[in-house]
């Protein structure tokens, strides 16, 4: 049983590190939480004859990362670099109107164009 | 589960009045920018936007620029009577041009989206489908959306508690499995802020909830 609670504590712990590292937010705190909760597990299931360093270990691990995660939570998370963002919005439909004054010009164009076939035909007439 | 999520993106929805020299355009666009923590791991930056006719919402040009982890497309098209001059450009490459043809009513992703606030979901009954093509990465779609009734949504940002119209967006294969994996909520008046969105996509499900919404 102990063996289980220790191997489940490791791969909880391998989760936790990645939750940990990746900006996961309250996420992390179920495989760090986890990790937590079977070291304790194990530490408190004693064997004969084995000692209690890893367990115990593992518990100090789990800890570190559960605190590290519910730190992460207090950390300021927004946008950044907003200005140039709207700089480069700002620019995007500055083109944007260019190309339609572009595409109306040709409109008008066409239009003209449709004018002066209709003029030939009625002089033809 | 659904409390354990991470705050990934911002999403900003805008409509404005532009002119040029002979005309008056809607400019409708949808920005998004992922948050801090997440910009050095998958940087979004996109912006989608399409200029429309103020009153029928035809668009007349609609331009995407994607910047997704390191990968970038430009997107344009110039919309014409039933066909799209599109152009191209991926990861700054040459911009391909190609034209496709679409139908009459086609609109773009974004028109598409204003277009659902101007459904009059006060004349439709629970279950019933209405259709709209959308043309997206220039191919035609066909965008179905379910009408699931009145719901209300008690934390809508700025707006507090709000009645809201529940709406499904499903596409014609989900159509048939009878699935609701888009869910929209609009509210239920005649602004239709879209105040909820759930949705699916292949690694999970994500959320966008209201942050504020404001008039002029």
């Amino acid at each position: 049983m102990r063996t289980l609670f220790i191997t489940l504590t490791y791969f909880f712990l391998v989760l936790s590190i990645v939750f940990v590292i990746l900006p996961m937010g309250s996420i992390a705190l179920l495989p760090t939480g986890l990790a937590l909760i079977s070291a304790i597990i194990a530490s408190v299931l004693k064997k004969p004859n084995k000692s209690t360093k890893v367990p115990k270990t593992l518990v100090i691990i789990a800890s570190v990362l559960l605190v590290i995660a519910i730190a992460k939570l207090f950390v300021k998370n927004e946008v950044k670099g907003k200005e140039e963002f709207k700089l480069e919005q700002l620019q995007s439909q500055q083109e944007a109107i260019n190309e339609l004054e572009e595409l109306e010009n040709l409109d008008a164009f066409s239009d003209s164009d449709s004018i002066v076939t209709m003029t030939e035909i009625s002089l033809e007439n | 589960m659904s409390g354990m999520m991470t705050q990934f993106a911002e999403i900003t929805l805008q409509s404005k009045r532009v002119k040029t020299s002979n005309n008056t355009y809607q400019h409708l666009s949808l920005t998004a920018s992922t948050y801090s923590k997440w910009d050095s791991f998958f940087k979004i930056r996109d912006i989608y936007e399409s200029y429309v006719n103020p009153t029928s919402l035809t668009p007349t040009l609609y331009k995407r620029q994607v910047e997704e982890g390191g990968y970038r497309i430009s997107e344009k098209y110039i919309f014409g009577k039933n066909s799209i001059k599109a152009t191209v450009s991926r990861n700054g490459r040459q911009p391909s041009n190609q034209s496709v043809t679409i139908g009459n009513s086609t609109t773009d992703i974004v028109t598409a989206f204003y277009k659902l606030r101007k459904i009059n979901f006060n004349n439709m009954k629970v279950g019933q489908i209405t259709s709209f093509k959308i043309v997206f990465d220039a191919t035609e779609h066909v965008v179905s959306v379910r009408y699931l009734g009145k719901e209300t949504v008690a934390r809508a940002g700025n707006l507090g508690k709000k009645v809201c119209h529940k709406i499904s967006m499903v596409s014609q294969a989900d159509i048939l499995k009878g699935k609701d994996r888009n869910l929209v909520w609009l509210t239920a008046d005649a602004q239709k802020i879209p105040v909820l969105i759930r949705f699916n996509i292949p690694v999970g499900a994500g959320q966008a909830t209201l942050k504020s919404a404001t008039f002029n």
